[in-house]
């Protein structure tokens, strides 16, 4: 076979760098360089100064949220134009000097759709200086107006993916809106930040629309950044300060007031899910989704093989888009230290998927039962039986509860592969 | 220790482009990319000013690579509207059909494209991107080969694809 390498030339050449290329504005380059440096050397002879400012500004301007609970008022209203992300369920205005660097999407709600997000910039240039604003679900423990002094530890899973607003130990400073919406701050930043609030951003679910649980833990979170110096950072807490106080909820989000008795037994929204579990022996597996900040993963760990961090796990990313399009992730997995070797095949599926069909050569298909469904994970998944070594399968089908198939293995040249083929 | 600025300046002169270069593969951004080039080097000259890199090309690689991923990673979200709404890229000058994989590579997930810029454009062995970027040898075979799989599907030319090509020949 020839054609496999073809590709892998052609990108060679399509990523190659041309002969003697230069780059645009590369003249002064050096220049700029010396700038960078500069400023560079500036930033690591002030970090220290300004982590001791950024410091004592928070233990001046903290007494004035904790006492009573609500932010003083500041300045009037932004008179800026106000941007609203729907699908987050808030709007801002873009404060004066202030400009709207973007607006995207991403994958923020339980029920796996989109929600949007708003970052803004000061309009004179400021080095890595934004306000973003956003919605995310969080853990319960951190939730504003969760119980005061509650330690967030216990939210925070092995793998250290969950939302985490404050470092063990230090109090959450919290207050609430003069709309009733509790909020919370945190108190150590990762650098670069100023300052970073949770707000309690619950969704207003319709009646008979299928909700998580999780969804009434939605926080609009705004974080506010700086590697400039601390005038830029006064400036920028006080944008962060009037976001949190003055962002209005639209759409999804509930109108307004407490949102209500909270739950504290439901489960972090984000975390490591063991969706099911199988095999036995030394062929023992476990299957995951893990979610967190970024994108979801699927794993499927090998107990008998996990002698160490890190190894006897096989983890992909899930692509949301890709799975609600219809298709399906096909991971291979030999397990090359079993006499003889098999294969598994597997992955994530949306949960609509209640069995999937795997098809083989020469075979009949088998039919698997999905599992993991109902779990605060958005996806379920499925391994098959063990495979013997030079099975081939030709197509993978996930079929819902009527039996129609609904989502069919993403074409992939490799798929039809042996079991426990060695690409070389 | 002093840095020898004539020396550093060569080093600049010979790694600029290089950087500027692989930064817009990753980012698809040239602004993005010069500002991560200019970064790698700028840590590139403090780390040199207390004791010179053995390889200060792969010093700076590492550099723009981790710093790329740092970003992705620790600022979270708006790490990643930056990344998700980058200008148009810049393609490469080349034919019609080199400029098509460009885009296509674009289009990648950021770990995807990472893995193949790394193999393809550096010229670096399996072992040695998931040295770089810190991942199991096994996921980045997986990631390269899920990359190039999807590349072949995007592009849907017959002639990329073996089992097309192969019933094209039957035929």
């Amino acid at each position: 076979m020839t054609t496999g390498p073809q590709l892998e030339d052609r990108l060679r050449a399509a990523l190659r760098r041309p002969e003697d290329a230069a780059w645009p504005d590369g003249r002064g380059a050096y220049d700029r360089f010396r700038r960078h440096r500069t400023r560079r050397g500036r930033i690591l002879a002030a970090q220290a100064a300004l982590v001791a400012v950024v410091a004592l500004s928070l233990a001046v301007v903290a007494p004035r949220f904790l006492p009573n609970g609500s932010l003083n008022p500041v300045t009037p209203p932004f008179p800026g134009r106000v941007l609203e992300a729907p699908g987050g369920g808030f709007e801002v205005a873009v404060p004066a000097g202030w400009t709207n660097l973007r607006q995207d999407r991403r994958i923020l709600t339980p029920g796996g759709d989109n929600g949007s997000a708003v970052v803004l910039r000061p309009k004179r240039r400021a080095a890595d200086t934004t306000v973003a604003v956003y919605t995310a679900v969080l853990s319960p423990a951190q939730y504003p107006g969760t119980a005061p002094g509650r330690d967030p530890a216990p939210s925070v899973t092995a793998d250290r993916s969950t939302v985490r607003l404050d470092d063990a130990g230090s109090p959450l400073g919290r207050g609430q809106r003069p709309d009733g919406r509790p909020f919370v701050w945190q108190t150590r930043l990762a650098p670069g930040e100023v300052a970073r609030y949770a707000v309690a951003w619950p969704y207003h679910c319709d009646p008979g629309q299928a909700w998580r649980p999780a969804a009434r833990w939605r926080a609009l979170l705004v974080t506010g950044r700086t590697a400039e110096g601390p005038a830029t950072g006064e400036r920028v807490l006080q944008v962060v300060r009037r976001i949190v106080e003055q962002a209005r909820p639209v759409t999804n989000a509930l109108p307004g007031g407490a949102p209500g008795a909270l739950d504290l037994n439901l489960p972090p929204a984000q975390g490591r899910w063991l969706l099911g579990s199988g095999g036995s022996g030394q062929g023992a597996w476990r299957a995951y989704v893990r979610q967190g900040r970024s994108e979801d993963v699927f794993e499927l760990a090998f107990p008998s093989r996990q002698t160490r961090p890190g190894v006897g796990v096989h983890a992909e990313d899930i692509e949301p888009t890709f799975l609600a399009g219809g298709q399906l992730g096909v991971f291979r997995d030999c397990l090359s230290w079993l006499s003889p070797q098999v294969g598994l095949v597997s992955g994530a599926v949306p949960e609509s998927v209640t069995t999937v069909r795997i098809e083989l050569a020469g075979r009949p298909p088998l039919e698997v039962r999905a599992f993991g469904h109902r779990q605060p994970a958005r996806w379920a998944a499925y391994v098959s039986p063990p495979l013997a070594r030079g099975t081939r399968v030709t197509n993978v089908v996930g079929l819902d509860a009527a039996g129609r198939p609904v989502a069919e293995a993403e074409h992939d040249v490799y798929l039809s592969h042996p079991v426990c083929h060695v690409f070389r | 220790m002093a840095v020898d600025e004539v020396e550093f300046r060569e080093f600049f002169a010979s790694q600029y482009v290089r950087l500027c270069w692989l930064g817009l593969l990753l980012t698809g951004d040239r602004a993005e990319a010069e500002e991560l080039a200019q970064e790698a080097l700028a840590r590139t000259w403090w780390r040199w000013a207390v004791h010179r890199p053995d390889d200060p090309a792969a010093y700076a690689r590492k550099v723009l690579v981790n710093r790329r991923r740092s970003l992705l990673r620790r600022a979270g979200v708006e790490a990643r509207f930056l990344a998700r709404t980058r200008a148009e890229p810049v393609p490469p000058p080349g034919d019609e059909q080199a400029m098509v994989l460009w885009q296509a590579v674009q289009d990648l997930p950021p770990r995807q494209r990472a893995v193949l810029v790394l193999r393809f454009h550096e010229d670096l062995t399996e072992a040695e991107v998931a040295r770089l970027l810190g991942l199991p040898l096994g996921t980045v075979k997986s990631l390269a080969h899920r990359g190039l799989a999807r590349l072949r599907d995007r592009l849907g030319s017959p002639d990329l694809d073996p089992a097309k090509a192969t019933r094209k020949e039957a035929r």
